[in-house]
């Protein structure tokens, strides 16, 4: 295990759950006020997306645009709140080593995956996220493409309108911790993307830890 | 030619319908495919929310954030196509004389407006987008938030990473096109929000004309 690996296991707090997601895997948890959810990077240059739900009203969902407009930023990172699409705080980010986050929303799909590189039959997110959050009675249409933040995924907004999937600059051992508001439903997708520079061209594993603060 | 809401109204091809929604208000309607539609701007910097969903199959809806992915750019304009939620060509902005158009999505609500300005009731575009979709039988959480466009407004994503609403530089007589690639449903909402420089602090009228 990298040295840094070793850091990012160290928490303030007392760890309740530790897991690592295989490469193109997904897994759904739930969170309660103040439960914090660390998100770890393992090899570098892997993406996770993550879909939060008010486990209280599952239609109260992240919006990611809310997100940013409440924040008045793009660049969603540690010091940021997630909020729902009805403005109710989710969750705060209250780590971040990375810095570069997507908040514009939506998930490789089956379709997209078809469309922009004609591959049908692919992994993708959006079973993902619907499969790790089928056990908690979520469906498919109830995770819109605005519920989902994507942990260091690299997506320029350049002053000439350049939109594009940059690879991560994440490294092993780079950690993004986010602190319940609320008691959340979250649905993680380890990106199974490898037909772009999302994951720089290979899925790789993350590991994901709950704790509560010290 | 000067910019008028008089020449912006003179198509090149059969009106089918054409009216003024007033400040405030919406409308909804069904668009062929191959049918255009021009929203004008009447007295300048005023927004007008859209949202595009496939007649023949309502759960397929516009999603703004693969319009910007496939086409890479967050700029959408003139010679864009707007895609669904199923990566389907659904209608092509054709013509944009403003070149300033919002495709990150959402719509201000009556939560957002309250969350921000502590106003509890106002007239806001998810309710009137919601409505404007009604007759033909839209469900409320059909109209998500990615499956709007909004013309004319004025959005920046800095460098610094700030994302504010600005005031939007749309004249009298500018106007946007968008020629649909499907048979459509559209929502419109002629942006009631008065409270931030979305439509510079006030809500005016705007014009659409649907033609062939």
């Amino acid at each position: 295990m990298a040295k840094a690996d070793q850091q990012a296991d160290r928490v303030d707090g007392e760890i309740t759950f530790d897991h690592v997601i295989p490469a193109k895997e997904c897994y759904g948890l739930t969170l309660a006020p103040g439960q914090r959810l660390r998100i770890i990077d393992i090899e570098g240059q892997q993406v996770m997306d993550t879909v939060w739900l008010s486990a209280a009203d599952p239609a109260d969902h992240l919006s990611v645009m809310w997100t940013n407009f409440l924040n008045k930023s793009w660049k969603i990172t540690k010091g940021h709140t997630l909020y729902s699409i009805r403005c109710n705080p989710l969750a705060d980010i209250v780590e971040d080593t990375v810095g570069i986050n997507s908040s514009t929303g939506s998930y490789c799909s089956e379709a997209a995956n078809r469309v922009r590189f004609d591959v049908p039959h692919t992994r993708n997110c959006y079973d993902n996220l619907a499969n790790a959050l089928a056990g908690f009675g979520i469906e498919k249409r109830q995770i819109p493409e605005a519920s989902q933040f994507c942990a260091f995924l690299n997506i320029t907004y350049d002053e000439d309108g350049t939109h594009e999937v940059l690879p991560p600059t994440s490294k092993a051992g780079d950690h993004i911790d986010f602190e319940a508001r609320a008691d959340v439903l979250v649905g993680l997708s380890c990106c199974p993307q490898e037909l772009n520079a999302c994951n720089n061209f290979k899925a790789k594993p993350m590991r994901v830890m709950v704790y509560e603060k010290g | 030619m000067a910019k008028s809401v008089e020449a912006a109204s003179r198509v090149d091809g059969k009106v089918i319908q054409e009216y003024v929604i007033p400040a405030k208000e919406y409308y909804g309607l069904r668009m062929a495919r191959g049918q255009t539609l021009r929203i004008i701007e009447i007295e300048g910097q005023q927004v007008m929310d859209n949202v595009f969903i496939n007649a023949d199959n309502h759960t397929e809806q516009l999603s703004v954030i693969w319009s910007k992915s496939i086409n890479g750019t967050w700029k959408l304009t003139k010679g864009h196509m707007l895609y669904s939620t199923q990566c389907k060509p659904m209608v092509e902005i054709v013509e944009d004389t403003v070149g300033m158009n919002y495709g990150g999505g959402s719509y201000c609500t009556q939560w957002s407006n309250h969350f921000r300005y502590g106003d509890p009731y106002p007239r806001n575009c998810h309710d009137n987008l919601t409505n404007a979709l009604a007759q033909f039988g839209v469900d409320r959480e059909q109209v998500t938030e990615s499956s709007e466009f909004c013309n004319f407004m004025n959005v920046g994503y800095d460098p610094d990473g700030t994302c504010e609403i600005r005031v939007p530089i749309s004249e009298p007589g500018d106007y946007i096109d968008f020629k649909a690639h499907m048979d459509l449903l559209v929502g419109m909402s002629c942006c009631p929000q008065e409270k931030n420089p979305c439509n510079n602090f006030k809500a005016k009228p705007l014009k659409f004309v649907l033609f062939e």
